[in-house]
């Protein structure tokens, strides 16, 4: 034990290099802390793929998706179903370190509170990828949608980016609150407005067969918006989180 | 090492810190004792940037709060009075997550000897959620001592700790006092860890110097 202090001694690169260094090994540390626990306990997972087969299951039978009316209805369910699914996780995002008493030992890196923001963003990322992975071709399969080709892949991604920045951020923001299961999708959706509507339009002309110039303004809102909702989140994330 | 100047915390309106002051120099082991709501975590947790504060300046280990906010989080360890472990992750794995998060790895050997002292070697692989009170504080002690921080805040380090595990606690004590690091705790009673060079009472939001025999006067009722 002795000799503790001189073996796990401090980087000694220079302080730029250092900071970033430290700064990025957070984010994966938090990255892979997170994806182990979830790992662990899948539960949450799970609900959120059954209730996005659900959904599908009922707004297909409620609306049918035949004819001229089939690319809007269709792009239409897949972004809300999405878009709800995606909130059941974000309840976990931040909630399990309140609840595990741990938010002080993350709070106490020695690094800008972002790359908290950062790790349990990759987190929140990769779990609505998961959904993704089956909700996109569900929804192909059982209506014979045309759906499993690189540009659906393109809107899923860009789309599963600015969502999961919105919800790591508002998950912190509603983390102190008492009704934080109420607050959460309140302060969500409306903001979520932008992305949802330049992912369904996406789809929707996707569907319809169009070509990709029909499809970029909607992929450069789907950016734009993205490097919003995450620089945002790298300028307030800290002082969100002091007491 | 700490310089508090008429520190001053409130919450809403309440007034919990009010015109304290403390100075604690390098090998000290300051203990803190006072009743329930006095403020003795409120001002560890100022001290350690997890909370912000109205008025007065701290200096700790060279940084000034709250500018240095950042470079202040490598020089302490914060031992929380609820514990910081994963119940998912096991021993081992919440020991390297911790390392990780201040940008250090640790040797399998230097775990091994870590748990080892502690006495949690022959648990290293299992999950947290299992342990008792008394293993997880034994855990969370060598969480916070493994970076070998310039300054120790510990929230009730007793907390749950039979004889053994109060008997590694002075240990830990008395070896960051030997280097020259300060130490600075909450405890219900005094008498617990021997290695206490300084007593403090707060009481009324500032700290007032306590002899041994007060001290022990108050173990009945402070917390």
């Amino acid at each position: 034990m002795s000799d503790e202090r001189d073996v796990m001694s401090r980087q000694t690169s220079k302080p730029g290099q250092d900071a970033l260094s430290s700064y990025v090994q957070v984010v994966g540390a938090v990255a892979w802390k997170d994806a182990l626990t979830n790992s662990r306990n899948p539960e949450a997972l799970l609900v959120m793929i059954v209730f996005s087969l659900l959904s599908l299951l009922i707004y297909a039978f409620a609306f049918g998706l035949e004819g001229e009316v089939a690319p809007g209805i269709g792009a239409g369910m897949l972004w809300m179903t999405f878009a709800f699914a995606g909130i059941l996780g974000f309840y976990r995002i931040m909630a399990s370190e309140r609840e595990s008493g741990c938010l002080d030992g993350l709070l106490l890196a020695p690094v800008d509170r972002s790359a908290i923001f950062f790790g349990k963003w990759i987190g929140g990322f990769l779990h609505l990828l998961l959904i993704a992975v089956v909700l996109v071709p569900a929804l192909a399969a059982f209506f014979g949608l045309p759906l499993l080709l690189w540009k659906s892949a393109l809107v899923v991604v860009l789309f599963a980016a600015g969502y999961a920045a919105l919800g790591t951020l508002l998950a912190a923001m509603t983390l102190k609150t008492g009704a934080r299961e109420i607050l959460l999708p309140l302060l969500l959706l409306p903001p979520a407005f932008p992305i949802l509507l330049a992912a369904t339009q996406a789809t929707r002309a996707l569907l319809m067969g169009a070509e990709w110039h029909a499809l970029a303004i909607w992929v450069r809102v789907l950016v734009a918006c993205d490097a919003i909702f995450l620089t945002l989140a790298w300028m307030v994330y800290d002082r969100l989180l002091l007491e | 090492m700490i310089e508090i100047c008429d520190l001053e915390k409130r919450f809403s309106r309440r007034p919990i810190l009010s015109s304290l002051s403390l100075t604690a120099a390098p090998g000290e082991v300051v203990l803190i004792v006072g009743r329930n709501g006095s403020g003795k975590t409120t001002l560890l947790r100022v001290m350690a940037g997890l909370t912000g504060f109205q008025a007065g300046s701290l200096t700790i280990a060279g940084c000034i709060l709250p500018s240095d906010a950042i470079t202040l989080r490598r020089h302490i360890g914060f031992l929380s009075h609820q514990i910081q472990l994963y119940g998912d992750l096991t021993v081992a794995e919440n020991m390297q997550f911790f390392n990780r998060l201040h940008g250090r790895r640790l040797s399998a050997a230097q775990l091994d000897s870590l748990l080892d002292r502690v006495g949690l070697l022959m648990w290293r692989d299992e999950h947290v959620r299992h342990f008792s009170r008394g293993m997880l504080q034994r855990l969370d002690l060598a969480r916070v001592h493994m970076a070998q921080p310039d300054v120790l805040l510990l929230d009730e380090p007793g907390t749950g700790l039979d004889d053994d595990g109060l008997a590694i606690l002075s240990g830990i004590l008395n070896e960051a006092s030997g280097q020259g690091r300060v130490v600075l705790m909450t405890s219900h009673q005094d008498g617990q860890v021997k290695a206490v060079t300084r007593r403090l009472l707060l009481e009324k939001g500032s700290l007032h110097a306590l002899s041994t025999h007060r001290a022990g006067k108050m173990s009945g009722d402070v917390g």
